[in-house]
């Protein structure tokens, strides 16, 4: 059977969806969340798209934060230099609650570029986005097609400037892309946020 | 292609009799020989054969005096452009090369923008955005120009050596429209400068050099240089005299190390003897001298094969501390970085190289080719390639790492424009100059 492909696109993205439902969707005060190590089930592991990724990786990518995510947490942000100074860097994951978790870069110059990120999550969430943050996050991703996006959206030919990587629950696996160089209006709307 | 060897009518030369070889013009016929050009050389007969030698003399048959003089004033008589010459991922400038001012002009044409916000426009109102491209435009002009030169090496050398040296110089020129890149500035924020699409994207700070960038960057230089260092240089018995093996690892070194304009290396060249024969005062001050030798020695080699640009200090070990082998028959070569000295990293200057077609040398794939290493490999070869040309290696100086040294293989796409231009707009010589007729100086 030939199935036409907004069709299956409709699915793909609906089951994107129900990994967040409306009564998830109400988020609360930061003091009263748990921390995510604590609260937790399973790590999901993120769909296997290495050989998808190119064989000449970038070494901070490869170093990229990889760490299966909780069942509970749904989208992960990487913000990732491609100079030679991460003080810059930083990630955030988002629980299906909307309580966010920030880690920076230590902000030390003297870092090995090659490991992006040299912190640990912090305890507690840095805050907490709306219904309606979390809401247009994921029209955010829907209308980049993220589901059904090939895992590495590179300009060839771009030097330098800084690599997104977004990492969100699609169909309860979790599904990468990442971002280096383009102009997609994901990596906007997803570093808009910290910078 | 044979010229005729039928006397042609008896002309003189412009210049007339006392004319010399640099004053024939193009093509110009002078009497004496016959006209056969280099192709013909080898069939060319021993001697005239025509009519008595008195007619012969009369009706001398005429040479088109030295073909490549005539080159030589055909090709310097032009200027020889290359517009939006493209090269590399990134890169696109205008060419100009004009031999008679023994000249290479890159000339890259950037249109500035800066923030139409309430804050850009007070920016520009004050005047911010006039300090800037100038300061833009300086900084680059200054870190790049004239830090190579080329040499053309086509024989005979008595003619094309006229070429030498040819210079570089860069030109970023301020356009309002049809730019190589637009400058797309951020005094306001933060952020991470990028190259791609013809757009330069620059943020807040980018064009101040930043002091103490990464310590590490002088660590990775002397792992870089102790990687092509043969030290310790081993000798045979009673001898200062350096093995043939240890002659071409030193001449890398040589032609390694002066291509690093930054950091100057203070480098010690200790020499040593074993105990051998030493215990006697004599023979101590034998071993003493022997040891002064082998020091003097490996300098002097080093020295000859250009490495003048460092900071030597030779020492003479003797037998301290030595003990009866063979191993202490030997010269250490030591290099450390100048005291105080700190890398500064130059973004502006980094991006540039981007805009002319180099790649970064850091990061990538462990042991990925930075873009611009086949044109560095095929201007000094693989081993020198590998040694500067390949990403994610130890930190160093270079503008297209971490530091702000603009070094030798940074200037290949300039090499390669030249090359090009040479081959394909210039009418003359023949054959055509080529990637092996034009070298580096240094």
């Amino acid at each position: 059977m030939i199935f036409p492909m907004r069709h299956t696109l409709g699915l793909i993205v609906m089951s994107f969806f129900a990994a967040c439902t409306p009564a998830q969707q109400q988020t609360l005060p930061a003091s009263e969340t748990a921390n995510p190590v604590d609260s937790l089930s399973t790590p999901s592991a993120i769909i296997n798209n290495s050989t998808m990724l190119p064989e000449s990786l970038d070494i901070r990518l490869v170093n990229r934060d990889q760490t299966p995510m909780r069942s509970n947490e749904w989208l992960k942000v990487q913000v990732i230099s491609m100079g030679k100074l991460p003080i810059y860097n930083y990630k955030f994951k988002l629980d299906t609650r909307g309580q966010l978790w920030l880690c920076r870069h230590s902000g030390d110059a003297n870092a090995d570029y090659r490991q992006p990120f040299d912190q640990d999550w912090s305890d507690q969430p840095h805050t907490s986005w709306s219904v309606e943050e979390m809401e247009a996050a994921r029209q955010t991703l829907t209308k980049a097609n993220f589901a059904t996006q090939a895992p590495y959206q590179l300009d060839p030919k771009m030097e330098g400037g800084t690599a997104t990587v977004i990492t969100a629950r699609v169909d309860d696996q979790l599904k990468e892309v990442i971002y280096l160089g383009g102009e997609e209006e994901v990596q906007a709307f997803f570093r808009s946020f910290f910078e | 292609m044979g010229r005729s060897m039928t006397p042609p009518p008896f002309q003189l030369m412009g210049g007339g009799e006392g004319a010399g070889e640099g004053n024939a013009g193009d093509g110009e016929l002078v009497k004496g020989a016959p006209q056969w050009g280099k192709e013909d050389a080898s069939s060319a007969p021993s001697g005239p054969s025509w009519g008595n030698p008195i007619q012969a003399k009369a009706m001398a048959p005429i040479q088109r005096k030295n073909p490549d003089e005539a080159d030589y004033k055909k090709f310097i008589a032009k200027t020889y452009t290359w517009n939006n010459f493209a090269t590399g991922l990134n890169g696109k400038f205008d060419v100009v090369y004009a031999p008679a001012k023994n000249l290479l002009d890159i000339n890259v044409k950037v249109r500035f923008q800066f923030p139409w916000s309430l804050q850009g426009m007070l920016y520009r109102a004050q005047g911010k955005d006039d300090v800037y491209r100038a300061n833009y435009i300086s900084g680059i002009e200054r870190a790049w120009s004239n830090r190579y030169n080329f040499r053309n090496v086509r024989a005979p050398q008595k003619v094309w050596s006229r070429l030498n040296p040819t210079t570089v110089q860069v030109n970023v020129e301020e356009v309002d429209k049809n730019e190589h890149f637009l400058i797309d500035v951020d005094p306001f924020n933060t952020g991470r400068a990028q190259v791609g699409g013809g757009v330069t994207k620059m943020y807040k700070g980018d064009e101040n050099p930043q002091p103490k960038f990464n310590p590490a960057t002088g660590q990775g230089e002397l792992t870089r240089f102790n990687r092509v260092n043969p030290s310790p240089v081993l000798f045979g018995a009673n001898s200062a005299e350096i093995s043939a093996g240890d002659k071409s690892q030193l001449t890398f070194l040589a032609t390694y190390a002066k291509r690093i304009n930054n950091p100057r290396f203070d480098i010690t060249i200790a020499g040593h003897s074993n105990t051998v024969g030493g215990g006697t005062a004599a023979g101590a001050q034998r071993n003493q001298q022997l040891s002064q030798q082998r020091a003097a020695a490996v300098n002097q080699h080093l020295q000859n094969a250009g490495m003048t640009n460092h900071n030597v200090t030779v020492k003479a070990e003797g037998q301290n501390g030595a003990g009866a082998g063979a191993a202490w028959r030997k010269a250490t070569i030591t290099p450390k970085l100048p005291a105080g000295w700190q890398n500064m990293q130059a973004t502006s200057e980094h991006e540039f190289g981007h805009m002319v077609g180099l790649g970064d040398e850091y990061g990538g794939a462990a042991g990925a080719n930075a873009t611009h290493y086949g044109l560095t490999q095929k201007a000094f070869g693989k081993k020198y390639a590998d040694q500067v040309a390949k990403r994610g290696d130890t930190d160093y100086a270079s503008i297209m790492e971490g530091g702000d040294d603009v070094r030798i293989q940074h200037y290949v796409t300039f090499w390669d424009a030249l090359c090009q231009v040479t081959t394909s707009k210039a009418q003359a010589p023949t054959p055509r100059f080529g990637h092996n007729d034009w070298k580096f100086i240094g």
